[in-house]
């Protein structure tokens, strides 16, 4: 599965087919110095921690994922079975480069890589998902991090 | 995704996303997107290739210096120019040994204690174990699997092996782990595609046609839950007879 046009012609059309909102012309925040970048990574892919609570198919808030968390501890929990997994399941940085990241701030290319990252259930309704994308606003601000790098699956 | 990306800017958090479906991406619209031509799943390319997930990651990042037209309503969408080299085959891959057909097993749980070898090298050779969400070892998870493929017709599922899970929805959980436990097990030699795997399991092995035969099972039924279960949480699309 590569482009559009390489998925079987059901998946094309799930995916033609799918709703997606019109939000209209996006805020934008000016550019921020290379060096004072703070970047959190924001997943859909429904990823959880092993031994804890499952994520439900229609979860509208986030798991949080701690530096201190280490990728063997980390498990797709999405409710999606029509993406592929065996990337994640060799790598979690395929999903949630958080090892890339750090790299990337040794390089200078962002001053620092927040301390926790997030990830959603990628298959909720945007409106139910609003009040926890606002919480998760917030916190970010509070821990001074000031971009995010979102990405789905 | 791209809906949170412009929430988030408003908020007054700079956003970029890395996306799979372009299509997506210019209806939304979102701030900041880098269009990547990789599969679902993989937003960064390929596991293990830490050079070119560095090039997708910087190429993201560096839209954040980006300045916008003054009256634009149009976000930033740059497409990222490289295709997942490990998007081709492996040609020097192939089944885990044994695996020659899913006739050879006579149930799962024989299948998976035959792919254990294989899948305990994988875990070795990548670091990690992709299989746990159902919360039970793999042979309780085997063990369950197999006693709902005994089910006939709309007869009750086994009691479910987790006091606090239905039992459909520890089927779910049970039928992600198998899957995980064999696609890691394919893996533990070469550089498959996942096009290889998936063949693989869906074509080749026991829990493949189990799956395939049980969604077919609970799509004929008359039970709301499995029909659901069956038609949308157990075999991808393109993996459908």
């Amino acid at each position: 599965m590569v482009r559009m046009t390489d998925l079987a012609a059901s998946a094309q059309a799930n995916l033609n087919a799918l709703d997606c909102p019109e939000l209209g012309a996006p805020a934008w925040v000016p550019p921020i110095d290379a060096a004072k970048l703070k970047v959190a990574l924001i997943s859909s892919a429904g990823i959880m921690q092993r031994g804890r609570a499952n994520i439900a198919g229609n979860a509208p808030g986030y798991e949080e994922i701690h530096d201190s968390v280490d990728d063997g501890a980390l498990l797709l929990n999405h409710v999606s079975v029509n993406f592929d997994r065996t990337g994640f399941a060799r790598d979690v940085n395929v999903v949630l480069p958080r090892a890339r990241l750090r790299e990337l701030v040794e390089e200078g290319v962002i001053g620092a890589a927040s301390e926790t990252h997030y990830a959603f259930m990628g298959a909720t309704h945007p409106d139910a998902m609003a009040p926890y994308v606002d919480q998760l606003a917030q916190e970010l601000r509070a821990n001074g991090v000031n971009a995010a790098c979102l990405l789905p699956v | 995704m791209s809906a949170i990306a412009h929430r988030l800017e408003r908020a007054g958090i700079a956003t970029v996303v890395i996306g799979l479906v372009k299509l997506h991406l210019e209806k939304i619209n979102p701030p900041r997107a880098l269009w990547v031509p990789f599969e679902l799943g993989r937003p960064m390319g390929p596991p293990n290739d830490a050079e070119f997930q560095r090039d997708v990651l910087r190429a993201a990042l560096s839209l954040l210096h980006l300045t916008r037209q003054a009256d634009s309503d149009s976000g930033v969408l740059v497409d990222f120019p490289h295709e997942d080299p490990n998007s081709v085959d492996d040609p020097q891959w192939r089944p885990p040994a044994e695996h020659t057909s899913a006739q050879a097993f006579t149930s799962v749980s024989v299948e998976c204690a035959a792919l254990a070898a294989e899948k305990s090298a994988a875990v070795q050779r990548y670091g990690r174990d992709p299989v746990g969400v159902a919360g039970l070892t793999i042979d309780q998870a085997a063990a369950f699997f197999d006693a709902v493929c005994a089910v006939v017709s709309d007869d009750p599922l086994p009691a479910s092996p987790r006091e606090d899970l239905s039992s459909n929805l520890a089927l779910r959980f049970v039928a992600d782990d198998l899957k995980a436990y064999y696609l890691q097990a394919a893996a533990a030699v070469g550089k498959p595609s996942s096009r290889q795997l998936h063949n693989w399991l869906w074509r080749e092995t026991r829990l493949g046609q189990s799956l395939k035969s049980l969604r077919r099972q609970f799509l004929d039924g008359n039970d709301d839950k499995r029909t659901s279960l069956g038609n949308k949480f157990m075999v991808p699309r393109a993996f459908v007879d």
